[in-house]
């Protein structure tokens, strides 16, 4: 082979300006194979970014840094000195100079609290408590109800100024519990009290001291009373208080990728571990300045001011739980990534068939000269380069824009390029291989026409031999795969989809098309010279697929793994998301559920879709603690989600055995998990004391709608849990969509505090890789379609020139335009039916083998469930008629262009 | 007509060869039991009416294909049953062939002489001056940077002779090469047969153009695939 002659120096070149058409098609599976590869890294980089931004501003998980002191005015014993002004300075200096300035990271923003302060009105003894608190710009946070002109003093919540009796413009009093005298403040303005509002990331820091932390025995909160950090420093020294004096570096999630956010969870962890020993450092040289210089310095106010430090970041939780989506992600999506590479080759094994065919006048040349045909396949290759470069760039940049557009973010980390490159590199060079091959095989069939019978023993022995090697490869993938858990990884875990519901049949389609098309060229060759009954558009179209009997079963091939592998990968997702939906509902309770601030009735609107519960959280039941939910049976399986699956019984049987059976009675309960014996006491908080109660149970599921956090729930008649008067949160439990709902809602002015919606779940939890993984299917499927077109039009082409020579010898036999468009169509109609039915039917076995396996996690009820996506399938079939029906028509106007003459003399 | 068996070292030999073709179940004879001599230095002709295989016979001369049984000696050398390596060595080293159609030997994007040095060089053999002297011989030298489609079909064909015939083939194989010229186009063509012939190759070329038959050194008349010239 000498690559310095003539025809292989030149070959680079040749495709720009020969034959443009195969240079195109080159492109364009080139662009399929760059396309193909590039999206995956791009996509499990935008994916992971994705996560981190939803992490991050996922209601109050910001991830920031916090640094807090209590500034112990309460615990000196002399009241506040110019020590104790220097340490709390100096705390806060230190805290502030002791954060180095990076990337991605606010500016400290200070708050100071001071909690469980009593506050009363002026000149009543009657009292509540009140959390002093002060933070910039929380004026603009908070809905104002009311305010008093041109006064300076402190804002209450409406709940504490309805208890106190205080409008804006009244007095109150704090007073530090059971200590000093009180001190006078003005009422400047009145505003909703935080708890009673939906969570905002401007209070995220203050979390604490709002809504109590979900325990057995929270500790108490109470309303906010909002004054300036000046007001609030003169209350403190005043009465005095204990005043929680934290730092707060918020991070500004904008533009931040997975990488930097591990970076700067490492340089936070570094500042959370050395600030204290600076905080110690400096308060060392402030001790050693007052005892040199007060020899009646007292050291118990200085181990008082400086024993409650304490610094603390949240980064790494939303860093970890996003890497854990990012490892989960690779199992699925490479396999698809593989799998569309794999589609994209074969494209470019049938584009090496056309090079042939399109350049057969020097591939005859050369051949009779004695090139061998892996020189021919060379050149090939060389004509490639080019166009296959310039394909394969595009395809990168055409994946990073739809990357960049359609998510799930346009934010890639800067080492997902150099993935890019290195798998585009390697998928392209597999691409000139495979054209190589392709070529190579097209010139040795030019240069010895295959003898039927001696070469089909042959090929039958290569062909059984490949399907056993792709078989082997299929056993040991699906061995490895099986391994694997549904939960994966240490550190936080994430769902996926199971691997083996992808990789398997994805080769099993590949496979299975190879097989279809041998038996096709065999089957169609058998009954090529039948059909002298049909009529003349379907004589003509069915000589025609007999005719290149290889030619029309390689389009079925073609349309068989694309079409199957659509379809398939549709019904997975429509599959797994329809079951993942049903366990978030598990979860929830119902689509969505709302908390109310009290016992409200359904508004009307809501009546035949929601039911209201009275659910308490973590109570005592027998030694276990469980979810208690009062429910109504007569409408709670309106609301609540119920799969008869779940636990092999009737939803209403279950509920009905509930009722309330009078007071000093045991409640009826229903209990899932069955961990607790009938009988047992429940033990729940109440207004003024725990409340006990006995349970008797009538009835059980291994999991019922509501279970959160693995405690088991116990559902007791709503009417009789009341008579107990336990303390706990009202709820709607909503069938349906939650827009809808909001709406009535707000129609029936009903103030809803808090939103779980099953939705939610999805979207934020551990199961967000497998929406990750079902967003870049439906992208894959799009590619495929396109792959599928690509092997459409390669088909018509191959078979233009015989059929304009046909074309032109039927018109002057008196065949008529639509007779001959009529043909062309049922020719395309019947092959890409025959994919299709194939296709489906792949389908259909892949789902019955595997249907098990659509589930995320198998733990969590109901077991998968089959969603056939019958608007995907309709889709891809009208896209084919269509295809068809467009192709037809365009072929026959090329036909109809076409000059006689020119085609009796080529034909000669 | 001397006795096959006996003399087999001189230009080209086939001795009862016969090739079938399978179309459907049905096995198609093409060429039945020829036996012939194509000596070299001489221009011979394979004569004969349409279907009576005269290309199948030609393609396996050029050794593009095998014949099912028979024999055959290229300059004493048998090259019936040699594998698909050696026979596409042979037809690298030692034939040219050129295709009916004139454009159908050419590449579209090369010079006349680019033409010529490439055929030298495909044999395996450096350009030199040979090249231009062949150029000159078929009376080209005034189109030597011409490409293919900036000639007439006459030099077309004739520009294919050349390429088949640089490097120094032994063997050139014509398959009606004045079928697609007009007559005079067809005799430039014809002379330069003869011109290759005197210059000692074996060219041997299909045709039933009677100004090529009349012209050559011997014919060979088939009919049916089978020789009937005796």
């Amino acid at each position: 082979m000498k690559l310095n002659l003539l025809p292989w120096r030149r070959a680079p070149l040749l495709l720009l300006t020969e034959r443009p058409q195969v240079g195109l098609v080159m492109a364009g599976a080139a662009l399929m194979i760059g396309l193909a590869s590039a999206s995956a890294p791009l996509f499990l980089s935008s994916a992971e970014n994705a996560s981190l931004a939803q992490q991050l501003n996922n209601g109050c998980e910001t991830g920031s840094l916090t640094v807090a002191s209590t500034d112990n005015y309460a615990g000196l014993t002399s009241g506040p000195d110019q020590f104790a002004d220097d340490m709390f300075g100096i705390n806060g200096t230190t805290r502030v100079t002791g954060v180095p300035s990076l990337p991605h990271l606010s500016a400290p923003t200070r708050m100071l609290f001071a909690p469980h302060v009593m506050v009363s009105a002026a000149g009543s003894g009657a009292g509540t408590f009140i959390t002093l608190a002060s933070k910039p710009g929380d004026l603009a946070h908070v809905d104002v109800l009311s305010r008093a002109q041109g006064v300076n003093g402190i804002w209450l919540a409406d709940t504490t100024a309805n208890a106190l009796h205080v409008a804006a413009g009244g007095t109150i009093a704090l007073q530090e519990t059971g200590s000093s005298a009180p001190m006078k403040l003005q009422v400047a303005g009145i505003f909703r009290d935080l708890e009673t509002q939906p969570a905002q990331p401007f209070w995220c820091d203050a979390e604490q001291y709002i809504v109590p932390p979900p325990s057995a025995n929270p500790p108490p909160v109470f309303p906010f009373g909002l004054l300036t950090q000046d007001e609030m420093r003169t209350a403190a020294q005043s009465l005095p208080l204990n005043v929680q004096d934290t730092d707060v570096w918020t991070l500004r999630p904008g533009g931040l990728t997975l990488p930097q956010a591990h970076t700067l969870a490492k340089a936070l962890d570094k500042v959370v571990l050395e600030l204290p020993s600076t905080l110690n450092a400096q308060r060392g040289t402030l001790e050693a300045k007052y005892a040199s210089a007060h020899p009646t310095f007292q050291p118990d106010d200085r181990i008082d001011l400086q024993a409650t430090e304490r610094a603390e970041t949240e980064v790494d939780l939303p860093v970890d739980r996003v890497s854990a989506v990012g490892r989960a992600l690779p199992s699925t999506i490479t396999p698809i990534a593989i799998a569309g590479v794999l589609v994209a080759l074969g494209l470019v094994f049938v584009a090496g068939g056309f090079w042939v065919d399109r350049r057969r006048r020097e591939v005859d040349v050369l051949i009779a000269r004695g090139t061998s045909p892996l020189a021919i396949g060379v050149k090939a290759a060389l004509e490639a380069c080019v166009p296959f470069l310039l394909g394969g760039l595009a395809g990168v940049v055409l994946a990073y824009a739809l990357v960049r557009a359609v998510g799930p973010s346009s934010l890639l980390a800067g080492r997902s390029f150099a993935d890019v490159g290195l798998v585009t590199l390697i998928s392209l060079i597999a691409g000139l291989i495979f054209l190589v091959a392709s070529a190579t095989r097209g010139c040795q069939r030019r240069e010895s026409p295959p003898v039927p019978r001696a070469v089909s023993k042959k090929r039958v022995v290569t062909f059984v031999g490949s399907a056993v090697v792709v078989a082997v490869v299929a056993i040991v993938v699906a061995a490895r795969l099986s391994h694997r858990t549904h939960l994966s990884g240490s550190g936080p875990q994430v769902a996926h989809v199971d691997p083996v519901v992808i990789v398997l049949p994805m080769l099993a389609f590949i496979v299975g098309a190879a097989v279809v098309q041998q038996i096709l060229v065999r089957l169609i060759r058998r009954s090529a010279l039948r059909g002298a009954r049909l009529s003349v558009p379907s004589w003509l179209a069915w000589r025609r697929i007999g005719g290149n009997a290889k030619a029309s079963a390689t389009l079925v091939a073609v349309l068989v793994p694309a079409l199957a592998i659509s379809v398939f990968s549709a019904f997975v997702n429509s599959s797994v998301q329809r079951t993942l939906h049903d366990s978030s509902r598990m979860i929830v309770g119902a689509d969505d559920v709302v908390n109310l601030q009290g016992s409200v009735a359904v508004p009307a609107s809501l009546t035949k879709r929601a039911t209201l519960v009275l659910r308490i959280d973590h109570p005592t039941f027998g030694n276990e603690l469980v979810s208690v939910v009062g429910v109504d049976p007569t409408t709670f399986g309106s609301g609540a989600f119920w799969d008869a699956g779940i636990a092999g019984q009737s939803f209403p049987a279950l509920i009905n055995r509930l009722h309330d059976q009078g007071p000093g009675k045991p409640l009826l309960g229903v209990l899932s998990g069955g961990g607790v014996a009938s009988g047992s006491q429940l033990k729940a908080v109440a207004a003024a004391n725990p409340v006990t109660t006995s349970v008797t149970l009538v009835g059980g599921a291994a999991h019922l709608p509501g279970e959160q956090g693995g405690y088991e729930i116990l559902y007791v008649d709503l009417a009789a849990l009341e008579r107990v008067d336990p303390v706990g949160t009202y709820q709607f439990w909503i069938s349906g969509s939650p827009g809808t709902a909001a709406d009535a809602l707000a129609a029936a002015h009903i103030t809803t505090t808090f939103n779980l919606t099953a939705d939610s779940v999805v979207d934020n939890s551990y199961l967000q890789p497998v929406s990750y993984t079902f967003a870049y299917l439906d992208a894959v499927i799009a590619v495929i379609g396109a792959v599928a077109l690509g092997g459409v039009l390669l088909y018509l082409d191959a078979r233009s020139r015989p059929r304009r020579l046909s074309y032109v010898l039927a018109r002057r036999m008196g065949l008529t335009r639509t007779a001959h468009f009529l043909s062309i169509f049922i020719e395309l109609s019947a092959l890409v039916a025959a994919g299709a039915v194939v296709a489906l039917g792949f389908c259909a076995m892949a789902v019955a083998l595997l249907r098990s396996r659509f589930t995320v996690q198998a733990s969590l009820p109901p077991s998968a469930v089959l969603s056939w996506p019958f608007a995907l399938t309709i889709a891809d079939l009208t896209a084919l008629v269509v295809l068809v029906a467009v192709s037809a028509t365009a072929v026959q106007l090329g036909s109809d262009r076409v000059r006689a003459a020119e085609v009796l003399r080529e034909a000669n | 007509m001397p006795t096959v068996s006996a003399q087999r070292t001189g230009g080209v030999w086939v001795e009862g060869i016969s090739r079938a073709y399978v179309v459907g179940d049905e096995r198609v004879p093409a060429v039945s039991d020829v036996t012939a001599h194509f000596a070299g230095g001489a221009l011979t002709v394979i004569s004969g009416p349409s279907g009576s295989g005269k290309s199948t016979l030609l393609r396996m001369l050029g050794i593009l294909d095998r014949p099912d049984s028979g024999g055959m000696w290229l300059h004493g050398q048998s090259i019936a049953a040699l594998s698909i390596r050696k026979r596409r060595s042979i037809r690298r080293l030692r034939v040219g062939y050129v295709f009916q159609q004139p454009a159908f030997n050419l590449l579209s994007y090369a010079r006349a002489d680019e033409h010529v040095r490439l055929g030298a060089q495909l044999r395996g053999r450096a350009p030199n001056e040979s090249d231009d002297a062949l150029l000159d011989l078929i009376g080209l030298t005034s189109r030597r940077t011409y490409r293919p489609a900036q000639l007439s079909g006459g030099e077309q064909q004739r520009l294919a002779l050349a390429f088949a015939a640089a490097g120094d083939p032994t063997v050139l194989v014509a398959d009606e090469p004045t079928a697609s010229l007009d007559s005079v186009a067809g005799a430039t063509v014809i002379e330069a047969l003869h011109l290759l012939a005197e210059k000692g190759l074996t060219v041997i070329a299909s045709s039933h153009d009677p100004a090529l038959v009349e012209t050559a050194h011997a014919v060979v008349r088939l009919h049916d695939g089978r020789r009937v010239d005796g």
